[in-house]
């Protein structure tokens, strides 16, 4: 059989599809209008890797290096697809802009042709091509997608371009076109390669589109036999889809198992992720919707590079009109086979913008409903983003039709070629009424200020080339300057300004900085390395060695002094490291340099150096400024891993022990009370007993009394909602009384709660007890409204009880709690983790008292109650000041430590004011508001607390005292975190004290006023006196405790880097070691002997039983294992891996078998037709 | 009604026609919003009264009236052309409920043709 090329051709050229796909092909080539000459698309969120292959090998390891001090990528292993384009195109040998622009037109006519696929499985008559043409060209050129291709979003494209098909999948096993297994097996298919990226959140828009179509389709034939074939073809599809997606989705599952809460909890919960639905929803109303448009960014960025003229120009907005009446009018002239789609997509576009419309009335509350009560449903955070796409979708088919059908029977010029015209014209309409497509002024995501077109400079490419001479997988580099500590953005003077750095994007390396990926305690401990670097402090090699810094680069080509994301001039660093002298300059290529440090080494670190510390992780720089804390030192943060802490401490007798004191309430702010909205079912409800019931199983269930009281303090709260709602709705006095009683009960259980043994004597509750009694205190304020609406003598009986129930109760709580309330005396609790002498430890420079304690040689403070003074010296670091030892048992202890008074920075301001005898001065006010304005120094420590305080009486009249701080000249910028304080004008002197933050380089105010109040013209004066603000000072005590450790010689050790995840080390040792690995803790690193054959089932089976090792986390953010003494192979392996790993055998197997059945269908159908 | 009330022939041609049942629903609307203004307590409910009094009477009209498609399309691209208006002038708040007016009369459409398609599928 001979091929005859000119017979195929001709085929091809003569296909009624030949034309439409054609426009389809050439359209698809848009993407070539946007690249200028020179640049790249790269920054933002587009994730756009620079260097396509190093990438894509990267992302088939769960662990990755590219960010922070690693991270568990298994949530992010569906991009194979994508990046394996990127990859694939990038191997052909193209450069990386010609890679671009290859995977773009991929990207932009994928969406066509699967239109245009769904349009034949329509209709294959050729009376509706066109309708189809059009449908694709909309599907392409359009707002939705517009607005994603800003950032080049693939994952987007990818569910965007398997919707069509899965519809056209729906229609034909309808029609019994094809069976429900073949078309379950293609579906699966399909979302196997178009996949999302793996991110869930996207499939909302698949998820809608399917319940809409099964529910339509089944109900439609109301017939048993039509519902099973849509049953079976369901759930064969999501069988097949997630076999052939085990590769990403079992580890997708398991990582999600494990962080849901954990990433729920850093939106703000559920009531934080309704916010934001409410806030991103804004715009998204369904007169918007209508006329495909809502997307918050257009409203909320005027700098968008387009927006503005389709918000503004009336011929767009006319536009945007004709779009829902060309959609919903084939509801009219669709007849026949037609008609039911038709109406199919009119109810998926429906259904759409419900989803769509997030938190927008009138469905808005159903939104929320599914959040507060559908498992999982909280990941589709941004409504219009992940369901729009269906709605595009259903729009493109019906103005498809609607423009055929009109052309087909009212263009008045008859005739192919006319008809073609008018299409034409129609196509040109649709890419003209999306113009930015044609020069690509949508990655100008800001207009003239950012772009994600830069100019990306060659130097930085062979910086990456040259660099891995002398950095390998192993090791770590330090990136200079730090990122901005506004969002931590990475900004470069050439156009790049991304949350991701431009080493993520280029090599697999570590390349670390306070990037935004890194949590709280990682970041804490990066930033302490700047920061020391930078003060030239030598205790940062400490943390750098904590670190396993192994070098730095300085990028001169940091745009360091962007507006709003200010950072250190890249050269400050330079001169820092240069100084050390612990550094040499290895190569320069361009604006980057790179400097080895001094010890150079890997990932590991053996030691048998414990320092046993109780505190906080964010103290970590301190305690690296201590000298009994070593390069070789691991400190072991008590309370994380109890079992370890044991371990270490019977296996290393001798080492130091630190207790860190933690100040409480130090910057005097006070908690702020957050009522409910509702208590649903709450006092006086037919449902109250039931809801009361539950309440106390809940509670009885939790054992730890903090938790307990968090939990009542909850109820007591709902209850007073509850009440103050039964005033406000006037209720009948007996049923207020009835209520207050009973919330007069939950008061009597707070205060039996409070009575406990050892209440009060743990860190965490004292905290908890300390908040407590600063809302109940505003909650007092609260009741003591409800006082003033009282109706007869037996409601003001009950009540009075109530007022006086919760002002003992606040009583109670400053009683137990241990807090401090003024600048100067500050109270500390020390939880001592074991028995022994302990010496007092303060950081001079913390102290406003330091220099004092120094001068006089002794330092006063009282350890539980009793007199502790102690003779002081200050070391010779000239920063820790110590006393002699004294003995204390293991538990918490209760500090007292007076830290001398901070000078008055308005004392100069103050005195120009006086005209009272008492030094105090007055506003005389007459019916508007009079304020004195304070200046605030700009040459005081701007990020550092301060508190405000004054006493304040109302000599005469009615007007309120009320204060805000201000930036600038912006009265309504308010910066204290309460905005303006109003306070009722009191007879009587009453003092008042608030904290306030300020920032850095502002101008800032204090108006300190007497206030308008309505219908008054009553000549008021309100006395002010001891106005003063003070730095709050929170000085730094811990108590050192133990012996010095015997100085150890290194312990040897071998390691073998195999992959990311796994690494191989010999230990051979006559003593106990820790071994510090210095990836980021995961507990899913384990530690466990080499076997003798290292075979295949090893690499896929999940480790059985535990690792023997006791794994803990080191210097507060990395992994430690104690090992014993002797001769050790071992492996170090991150246990997701192999997750993975057998998760690929599944989608492999699951390929080759759906190849296999989807084979023998066919032969048996070809077997049938014979 | 007639019956009951002896309303004479001129004024129930009048109240007949749909102008008639337009005028009618405008003044019953305006009194119950200004109640609604008028009393305090019943304040909290003013923004969504004009969403459920639209809702109640595109209810009634279908009722009484039972328009074709037709006049639903019409009244369809009438209220888009009052929302472009709106959009012109900037008034966002009336345009957020005439856009879900569309919204309803859409699913009104729709759900009329569903029925014809059912019914055409029976038959």
């Amino acid at each position: 059989m001979t091929l005859n090329i000119k017979k195929v051709f001709g085929q091809i050229v003569h296909s009624p599809h030949f034309l439409p796909i054609s426009i389809i092909l050439i359209l698809g080539l848009t993407p070539l209008l946007w690249f200028k000459p020179g640049v790249i698309i790269a920054g933002h969120d587009a994730g756009l890797p620079l260097d396509p292959i190093i990438h894509f090998i990267d992302r088939l390891n769960t662990w990755t290096h590219r960010y922070g001090i690693g991270v568990d990528q298994s949530f992010a292993l569906g991009g194979f697809f994508i990046h394996g384009l990127e990859a694939l195109i990038s191997s052909m040998g193209f450069s990386l802009v010609a890679s671009q622009k290859i995977m773009f037109i991929v990207w932009f006519v994928l969406p066509g042709l699967s239109m245009y696929y769904l349009g034949l499985t329509l209709s294959a008559d050729r009376k509706h091509q066109s309708a189809w043409l059009i449908a694709s060209v909309f599907y392409m050129f359009n707002h939705f997608l517009l607005q994603a291709w800003f950032v080049a979003e693939r994952t987007k494209f990818s569910i965007y371009i398997a919707l069509p098909f899965v519809i056209a999948m729906f229609i034909k096993v309808y029609e019994r076109k094809v069976s429900s297994l073949k078309a379950a097996i293609l579906v699966g298919l399909v979302l196997f390669v178009f996949n999302g990226g793996g991110f869930i959140p996207l499939y909302g828009t698949l998820f809608v589109t399917w319940i809409c179509a099964f529910l339509f389709f089944v109900l439609l034939d109301h017939s048993w036999e039509t519902t099973k074939r849509f049953v079976s073809f369901s759930l064969l599809a999501l069988v097949c889809g997630v076999l052939l997606g085990a590769f990403w989705f079992i580890p997708y599952l398991y990582s999600s198992v494990h962080s849901y809460a954990t990433s729920l909890e850093l939106v703000g919960g559920l009531d934080g992720v309704k916010g934001w639905i409410t806030v991103i929803s804004e715009n998204a109303t369904y007169a918007n919707l209508f006329r495909l448009q809502g997307i918050q960014e257009w409203y909320v960025n005027p700098l968008h590079p387009y927006a503005a003229t389709f918000l503004t120009n009336p011929f767009l907005i006319l536009a945007s009109f004709l779009l829902p009446v060309l959609a919903f009018s084939p509801i009219f002239f669709a007849k026949g086979r037609l008609k039911k789609y038709v109406l199919f997509f009119v109810i998926l576009s429906l259904v759409s913008m419900i989803f769509s419309a997030g938190s927008q009335p009138p469905f808005g509350s159903f939104y929320f409903f599914l959040i507060d009560h559908l498992p999982g449903f909280a990941i589709f955070r941004t409504p219009f983003y992940k369901f729009a796409s269906s709605l595009w979708l259903a729009y493109a088919i019906l103005i498809g039709f609607a423009i055929n059908y009109l052309f087909s029977k009212y263009l008045i010029l008859s005739g192919r070629i006319w008809q073609m015209l008018g299409v034409g014209a129609v196509i040109f309409g649709i890419i003209l009424y999306s113009y930015p497509f044609l020069n690509g002024i949508f990655f100008d995501y800001e207009k003239d200020t950012k772009t994600t077109r830069v100019a990306y400079p060659e130097y930085i490419d062979t910086f990456n080339k040259q660099v891995r001479q002398f950095v390998g997988k192993e090791n770590r580099v330090l990136l200079l300057p730090e990122l901005s500590s506004n969002l931590n953005i990475e900004a470069y003077n050439w156009g790049f300004w991304s949350l991701a750095t431009v080493p993520s994007l280029l090599t697999e390396i570590s390349f670390i900085s306070n990037n935004a990926s890194l949590e709280e305690p990682e970041k804490k401990l990066v930033l302490s390395v700047y920061t020391k670097l930078l003060a030239r402090d030598p205790s940062w090699v400490k943390l750098a060695s904590f670190l396993s810094i192994d070098g730095f680069v300085v990028r001169k080509d940091f745009f360091s002094t962007q507006a709003h994301y200010e950072t250190v001039d890249p050269k400050e660093y330079e001169d820092a490291l240069i100084e050390s002298g612990l550094v040499t300059k290895k190569l320069e290529t361009g604006q980057w340099t790179y400097y080895e440090y001094k010890d150079k080494g890997d990932q590991f670190y053996l030691t048998s150096l414990p320092v046993i510390v109780d505190g906080s992780v964010n103290d970590v720089d301190l305690l690296a400024s201590l000298k009994e804390v070593s390069p070789n030192s691991v400190i072991v943060f008590t309370g994380y891993e109890e079992q370890s802490f044991k371990k270490i401490d019977q296996e290393f007798p001798q080492k130091y022990i630190i207790a860190s004191a933690q100040c409480e309430k130090c910057d005097l702010r006070k908690s702020s009370l957050f009522l409910p909205g509702v208590d649903t079912f709450g006092i006086g409800s037919r449902f109250y007993k039931v809801v009361k019931t539950k309440e106390d199983q809940d509670l009885a269930k939790v054992t730890l009394t903090s938790d307990r009281l968090t939990a009542l303090k909850e109820i007591v709260y709902k209850r007073f909602v509850g009440l103050r709602d039964m005033y406000f709705q006037k209720k009948n006095v007996l049923k207020k009384i009835e209520g207050i009683k009973e919330f007069n009960s939950y008061l009597d259980r707070l205060s039996s709660l409070l009575d406990e043994p050892n209440v009060g004597n743990e860190v965490i509750i004292n905290e908890k007890i300390v908040d407590l009694g600063d809302e109940l205190e505003q909650l007092s304020g609260y009741i003591d409204y409800l006082y003033s609406q009282l109706s007869n003598d037996s409601e003001e009986e009950v009540l009075y009880k109530t007022l006086k129930k919760t002002e003992a109760l606040v009583a109670k709580t400053r009683h137990l709690g241990w807090m401090t309330s003024d600048s100067i005396n500050k109270r500390y609790l020390i939880r001592v983790p074991l028995d022994g002498d302990y010496k007092f430890l303060l950081d001079k420079p913390s102290s406003n008292f330091g220099e004092a304690i120094v001068k006089q040689g002794t330092v006063n403070f009282e350890i539980d109650g009793i007199d502790a003074t102690r003779g002081a010296t200050l070391r010779a670091d000239n920063k820790w000041i110590e006393t002699d030892s004294f003995s204390l048992k293991k538990g918490v202890h209760k500090l007292t430590f007076n830290d001398g008074l901070t000078p008055n920075l308005l004392e100069s301001q103050v005195s120009a004011l006086k005209n009272t005898a008492d030094s105090g001065f007055t506003i005389t006010a007459n019916g508007q508001e009079k304020c004195v304005d304070f200046l605030l120094p700009s040459d005081g420590d701007r990020n550092s607390l301060y508190n405000f305080e004054f006493t304040y009486q109302n000599i005469t009249g009615n007007q309120e005292v009320s204060f805000y701080t201000a930036i600038g000249e912006n009265k309504k910028s308010t910066l204290s975190n309460r905005g303006m304080v109003t306070l009722h004008p009191e007879r009587y002197e009453q003092k008042y004290s608030q904290s306030v933050a300020l920032k850095e380089g502002e101008s800032a105010h204090i108006y300190l006023c007497s206030r308008i109040k309505r219908y008054s013209d009553i000549l008021t004066v309100n006395k002010f006196t001891s106005v003063a603000l003070r730095k709050i000072t929170k000085p730094y005590i811990a108590f050192l405790g133990g012996t010095e450790p015997p100085s150890a010689a290194k312990v040897p050790y071998d390691t073998v880097k195999v992959s990311n995840s796994k690494n191989t080390i010999h230990i051979n040792s006559d003593k106990p070691t820790i071994v510090v690995f210095s990836e980021k803790f995961d507990p899913l690193w384990k530690m466990y002997k080499t076997l003798p054959s290292d075979g295949f089932w090893t690499r896929y089976l999940p480790l059985r039983g535990q690792d023997n090792y006791n794994h803990f986390i080191a210097n507060g953010v990395t992994n430690g294992w104690l090992v014993p003494a002797g001769d050790h192979y071992l492996n170090i392996e991150f246990m997701s891996q192999r997750i993975f790993n057998l998760s690929v055998v599944v989608s492999v197997v699951a390929l080759v078998s759906t190849f296999l059945l989807l084979l023998f269908l066919k032969k048996g159908k070809n077997e049938k037709n014979i | 009604m007639k019956k009951i009330f002896r309303i004479p022939k001129a004024m129930y041609m009048f109240y007949e026609t749909n102008l008639a049942f337009l005028l009618l629903m405008v003044l019953f609307n305006a009194m119950i919003i200004g109640i609604a203004a008028a009393v305090p307590y019943l304040n909290w409910f003013l923004d969504v009264l004009p969403l459920v009094l639209l809702a109640v009477d595109w209810l009634i009209y279908l009722i009484r009236f039972r328009p074709g498609d037709k006049v639903i399309f019409i009244i369809f691209l009438s209220v888009l052309f009052v929302m472009f208006i709106m959009k012109l002038v900037a008034y966002e708040h009336f345009q957020k409920i005439l856009g879900i007016a569309v919204f309803g009369l859409v699913v009104t459409l729709t759900a009329k043709s569903l029925f014809s398609l059912k019914n055409e599928q029976e038959q």
